[in-house]
């Protein structure tokens, strides 16, 4: 068959079909941005989730009068207890620094003098980074000599290590839903389209269209679709996310939007949406007996 | 050329043929005559292998209907010329474009498809509606640009379904005409009728009738 027949029909098949085609192409671009927004929205709780751990530190506060070789000889034991990254000795006038940077006052100021600690700053690997972990570290670190007292983010692990399951859970059975829903509202949209030219279809059978001579066009057509409609989504995610940039983007936190492979993957999605349904919304006519 | 060896149909409800032996040969022109519901159209969607027979065997050009394969149907379909009583053209294109589908799906180049549908546009008489959608012709101009679709590329036989079932007598006629012409040029005709009266005028011509779920000869006395 000459490919100019095909690329005929398929601007044929939209010509005719106009309002079905906007609406198709509408339909496809609801389901993508459904999809983008879900994925956007997914990929940056978890990132959140994944910032919040990252802080996670201990902090190991230090009886007073410790001699600089008591806190060499602390921080070398504590160097070796099993998932400690690093450890930072912040002096008492550290500390002070620290306050003011937090609290805008002088510590001295407040009080006659430096009531805050000297403490050692002990980073862990991602993976100790729980709550029985943290506590089987924070147990050995107690045993020794000059700690008095030691404190890390209990509550934020806490509350992430019960949401994260939720968490995955609650994403994966959107995710379920919405390409389910996606699926099936294109492929409804295309099928509606596709009953509209059964009477074409099967003229085009009765005298002697092949399977793919029929079928191809109206791939064509789904490809388009697909593509436009993903294309259009994209573009409104791309919008409707840099407002989210610029707004929830700090120094601690940088909002991830509409990447180069993020797109690709949505037009991708968008497309095989318009194919698959238009396959397999002109499956059942093609029967030839 | 076409061969019913044996055939039995029945629907769920209904039996229609019977061991039903016959046989269309090159050049014939063959009236197909039979009350409404005995299966007139069923016999000449055989021929097209819509559908096939319980028992027995259809045979078109070597196609037989045992064991032919799915995607051989449209090969078949490309070798005969079919024409329906509702001429089945479709409405999203011109005359031309109608016409010409068949060629195209037969994949002939562009130059070629345009001298042969104008031909055959000349042949049945609408050359100058060759711009026109079916839906600004009458029946009996959508008749003729069904029959040029149906023989535009020239089929060893034109199957026509109650081709003058929605004329009035004069334009029927005109019809008839038109595919005895074809028949003329070499190309068999098979014609399924309730138009006795075309029937009564050509009968010299061969005519079977359906009757007790078989296919007989009949003869019109003069």
């Amino acid at each position: 068959m000459n490919p100019s027949y095909y690329f005929r029909e398929f601007i044929r098949y939209l010509k005719t079909a106009k309002s079905a085609v906007f609406t198709s192409v509408i339909v496809i671009a609801i389901a993508v941005l459904l999809l983008g927004i879900y994925l956007t929205i997914s990929i940056n709780s978890v990132k959140l989730l994944k910032l919040i751990r990252d802080k996670v530190e201990i902090d190991a506060y230090l009886t007073d009068g410790l001699s600089q070789g008591d806190i060499s000889r602390l921080i070398s034991e504590i160097k070796t207890i099993g998932g400690v990254k690093n450890v930072t000795y912040i002096s008492k006038e550290d500390a002070a620094k620290f306050f003011a940077e937090d609290f805008g006052e002088d510590i001295l100021d407040v009080f006659d003098y430096n009531p805050l600690p000297a403490s050692l700053k002990i980073s862990l690997y991602d993976e100790y980074k729980t709550i029985d972990r943290i506590e089987k570290i924070k147990s050995e670190i107690q045993k020794l000599r000059g700690i008095d007292d030691i404190v890390y983010a209990h509550k934020n692990l806490e509350i992430i290590e019960r949401n994260a399951r939720s968490l995955v859970f609650l994403n994966l059975s959107l995710l379920v839903v919405i390409a389910f829903s996606s699926v099936f509202l294109a492929g409804n949209t295309i099928r509606l389209m596709i009953e509209a030219k059964k009477e074409t279809i099967n003229i085009m059978k009765l005298i002697g269209a092949s399977k793919e001579t029929i079928r191809t066009p109206f791939i064509m057509e789904g490809l388009f679709q697909g593509f436009t409609g993903s294309l259009l989504a994209v573009l409104i995610l791309h919008l409707f996310l840099s407002y989210f940039y610029s707004t929830y983007t700090n120094t601690d936190f940088s909002f991830s939007v509409v990447d180069t492979k993020f797109i690709i993957l949505l037009i991708v999605f968008g497309s095989l949406l318009g194919v698959i349904g238009s396959a397999f919304s002109i499956r059942k006519h093609l029967k030839f007996s | 050329m076409i061969n019913f060896n044996n055939i039995s149909f029945s629907y769920p409800s209904k039996e229609l043929f019977r061991n039903v032996t016959f046989r269309i040969d090159k050049g014939e022109f063959v009236f197909l005559i039979g009350e409404s519901g005995t299966g007139k159209t069923t016999l000449l969607r055989m021929i097209n292998m819509e559908i096939f027979p319980q028992e027995g065997e259809v045979i078109v050009y070597g196609f037989n209907s045992r064991f032919i394969k799915k995607p051989e149907i449209p090969v078949l379909r490309r070798k005969i010329g079919f024409v329906f009583q509702d001429y089945k053209l479709l409405n999203d294109r011109d005359v031309f474009e109608n016409v010409a589908l068949p060629l195209y799906l037969a994949g002939m180049k562009p130059d070629l498809i345009k001298k042969k549908v104008f031909n055959v546009l000349n042949e049945v008489g609408v050359f100058d509606s060759y711009k026109k959608y079916p839906q600004e012709l009458s029946g009996g101009e959508q008749q003729r640009v069904s029959i040029a679709r149906a023989i535009v590329n020239e089929p060893y036989i034109l199957v026509a379904d109650e081709p003058t079932g929605n004329l009035d007598p004069f334009v029927s006629f005109e019809i008839i005409k038109l595919l005895l012409n074809i028949n003329h040029k070499g190309t068999a005709v098979f014609v399924a009728t309730h138009n006795y009266e075309i029937v009564r005028r050509l009968r010299s011509k061969r005519l079977v009738q359906i009757k007790d779920k078989n296919l007989v000869e009949v003869v019109i006395k003069e």
